[in-house]
């Protein structure tokens, strides 16, 4: 990645978000992304799962394929393929081979795109598929295709035909012509200050801030093999647009709201419980790696440390200003967000909700409590779906999350209270 | 030493051991790097070796396995023994002992 | 049948480790022994046994060569497991040291199944509500069985309470719940 195209990136500074070309993207891992568009297409089903995806990944790539173009000087649609391949790669959900014609029709190739190839790494031997699951690819696609030939947005749409994940050989996204859609305007940097509130001071703040300084400046350097993708501390690695991850969970969730409201509480759920299998799968093992052991510590059995450790991590992955101001080990523990990365999008895109929409965070919250206290870290723990399912399925959770302010909510801050049951 | 399957996450993809003790960590490395692995030192502290596709990570007496996630599932336990056994070699070839006949767990 | 009971039936079998019990059709766990604290989790054994050996005889109806005397051997890098369908009602699945020879194992089989099934009850099995099996089905099986419930419930617009409840659901209801089974699952056709 050039100079140019490097400084796009930013932090906002007291806010632990972080922004590529003036949007904002976080890094969550392949458990977390799977979950994270399965349920999606439990939701809607796949094929408006599929949809919604793909418009999603369309909005959210658009702005920052923008800017690289811009920064980089590419004018020429050409260049613009060859750019936009290279960024996909670099934040590693693969590396497609996009053929485009002028007028934005064409393919997009893969063997190796995050979704599906992670798809077949994870559930490939346990159930077939019958349905496509490269969206992000489909949308990514479309959006570096509409902008490299200078077309409205929304006016090519990607369909994927073949997919590594239902044991095709290679992906394979056809992209059409459609009539354009009205793109909703995209939560940008420049907006977030009407969002976001100053920065809290929380328990062990001088040490979650330099050691999430330190994980961030690694990440930084973290960036697609060959292939486009990120194989690090066990899992496959994305950064990804905060705008899709967002605009999918909301969308999904209220349409149900208006079509099934009875089992709206099943879908909030399922998305409390993404945030569980980002925690455990992502903090987890990045607490288990040799990188951190080398950079802050050998995880040992202190709550307090995990918690820490916890909270230094998803600043670091650009989930915002984390904090814990208060914790009794074995009891309570609070966590707030003076900003995180979901809040910021419901209140520009659909102003104050009634209700607690910060999903993510409040899954991690109880995720990080369950975490700290019941995991034996300085026994190596194997992190897998046994465990997974010991630690937070029925009766074994033993925490319970209430959520006493809520930023979608028009709250100053979003609070989570995790006790023990 | 013992190679441990990390069984988490990507499919016996990361495996770990424990080198016998500290004094053995940087001769065994040399060897390693002298028979054609590449060094680099991304993290104080924290070693990595690029053995053809795969990598060694070494943080004190730790060692992680990380196979390419382009091994084929039925070559992974094998990749991993083979690489588990070049290091054992490594550590015998720098004059220590503490090897042994080395064992892979379940 | 007491722990006790399953005790007296594998006295003497020297390399077995473990017995599972499983009533039909439900697959559920009837009764368990382990000869050492192996961390089993008994109750999904017992169950996958049973599904396992449900498959295998439809598989062997479709051949044409099922008969109610067959066994299921599997020979695994850690241990012989032997599955044999006692009566329709039940399932014993025997785990046994990987060095025990194969001929001794299907003699000491011969005779411990002899001896449990005496000491099985005579049932007359009760066939459970298809909407409750559908449920336990999709709950052992599913890739992520945390969330089966939740993904049921949004696909199907069933709730929670009623999933947990499923004895009382409608027709319409178990079609809902079967169709998001399979669509979950990946399969197009269920055996439940």
């Amino acid at each position: 990645m050039s100079d140019a195209i490097s400084q796009l990136k930013s932090l906002m500074p007291g806010c632990d978000l972080t922004f590529f070309g003036g949007a904002p993207y976080v890094f969550h891992c392949h458990h977390y992304n799977l979950f994270h568009d399965q349920s999606v297409d439990d939701v809607l089903g796949e094929e408006a799962g599929f949809a919604l995806r793909s418009r999603a990944a369309r909005e959210a790539f658009r702005p920052l394929l923008a800017a690289v173009f811009d920064a980089a000087g590419a004018t020429l649609p050409v260049e613009r393929i060859e750019l936009a391949t290279q960024i996909f790669a670099a934040l590693g959900h693969g590396r497609p081979s996009l053929s485009v014609s002028s007028d934005g029709t064409g393919v997009a190739t893969g063997t190796h795109l995050h979704y599906g190839f992670a798809w077949r790494e994870k559930y490939g031997k346990q159930v077939k598929r019958f349905d496509p699951v490269d969206a992000v690819a489909a949308g990514f696609a479309a959006a570096a295709s509409e902008l490299a030939h200078g077309l409205p947005p929304g006016s090519v749409e990607g369909t994927e035909v073949n997919c590594v994940a239902m044991q095709h050989e290679q992906c394979r996204v056809s992209l059409s012509r459609v009539a354009p859609t009205p793109l909703a305007e995209p939560l940008a940097e420049r907006m977030m200050a009407d969002y976001v509130k100053p920065p809290q001071r929380g328990l062990w703040e001088d040490e979650v801030a330099a050691i999430a300084d330190g994980l961030r400046g690694f990440l930084g350097g973290v960036a697609g093999d060959e292939r486009g993708l990120v194989h690090a501390f066990n899992v496959f690695v994305t950064a990804h647009m905060a705008n899709y991850y967002n605009e999918t969970i909301f969308e999904s969730v209220r349409a149900l709201e208006e079509r099934s409201p009875a089992v709206v509480g099943a879908a909030e759920s399922l998305f409390r419980e993404a945030g569980h299998v980002c925690v455990f799968n992502t903090f987890g093992n990045i607490i288990l790696s040799p990188e951190w052991e080398s950079m802050v510590e050998k995880p040992g059995d202190d709550p307090e440390r995990i918690v820490m450790s916890c909270l230094a991590i998803a600043r670091s992955l650009g989930f915002g200003h984390w904090l814990v101001p208060e914790m009794k080990v074995g009891e309570r523990m609070v966590m707030r967000t003076t900003t995180n990365y979901e809040a910021p999008y419901y209140l520009h895109r659909y102003g104050r909700s009634a209700k607690p929409r910060c999903y993510i965070t409040t899954g991690a919250a109880l995720a990080i409590a369950v975490l700290a206290h019941r995991v034996k870290w300085s026994e190596s723990p194997t992190l897998d779906q046994a465990y997974y399912d010991a630690l937070f399925r029925g009766d074994g959770l033993g925490w319970e999350a209430e959520v006493t302010r809520d930023q979608t909510m028009g709250d100053e801050v979003t609070e989570i209270v995790v006790s023990r049951r | 030493m013992k190679l441990s399957r990390l069984a988490n996450c990507t499919r016996n993809l990361t495996w770990e051991t424990r080198l016998p003790e500290d004094e053995v960590v940087e001769p065994t490395l040399r060897h390693l790097v002298e028979r054609g692995a590449s060094r680099a030192q991304p993290l104080p502290r924290l070693t990595r070796l690029e053995i053809g596709a795969h990598a060694l990570v070494v943080v004190g007496t730790r060692v992680q396995i990380r196979l390419s996630y382009l091994t084929p599932d039925e070559e992974r336990r094998y990749e991993a023994e083979r690489l588990f056994v070049a290091l054992m070699d490594a550590v015998r070839a720098a004059g220590l002992t503490g090897a042994g006949d080395g064992r892979r767990s379940p | 049948m007491s722990q006790t009971t399953l005790e007296r039936a594998v006295e003497d079998v020297g390399p077995l480790r473990a017995v599972f019990i499983t009533a039909m059709p439900d697959c559920l766990l009837y009764d368990a022994w382990e000869r050492a604290e192996d961390g089993f989790e008994v109750e999904e054994i017992a169950a996958y046994f049973g599904d396992l050996v449900r498959s295998n005889r439809q598989g062997l109806k479709a051949l044409g060569s099922w008969s109610s005397d067959m066994q299921v051997t599997i020979e695994s890098a850690e241990s012989l497991v032997v599955i044999r369908e006692i009566n329709e009602h039940f399932v014993c699945g025997c785990v046994f040291e990987r060095s025990a020879p194969l001929g001794m194992v299907r003699l000491q089989m011969k005779r411990m199944i002899e001896r449990i099934a005496e000491m099985l009850p005579q049932v007359e099995a009760q066939e459970r509500p298809r909407g409750v099996r559908l449920v336990e089905f999709v709950s052992r099986y599913a890739p992520d069985p945390h969330a089966a419930l939740m993904r049921i419930s949004v696909r199907t617009g069933l709730t929670m309470e009623q999933l947990e409840a499923a004895e009382g659901l409608d027709a319409d209801a178990v079609e809902r719940l079967e169709s998001a089974t399979k669509r979950i699952l990946g399969l197009t056709q269920l055996s439940v």
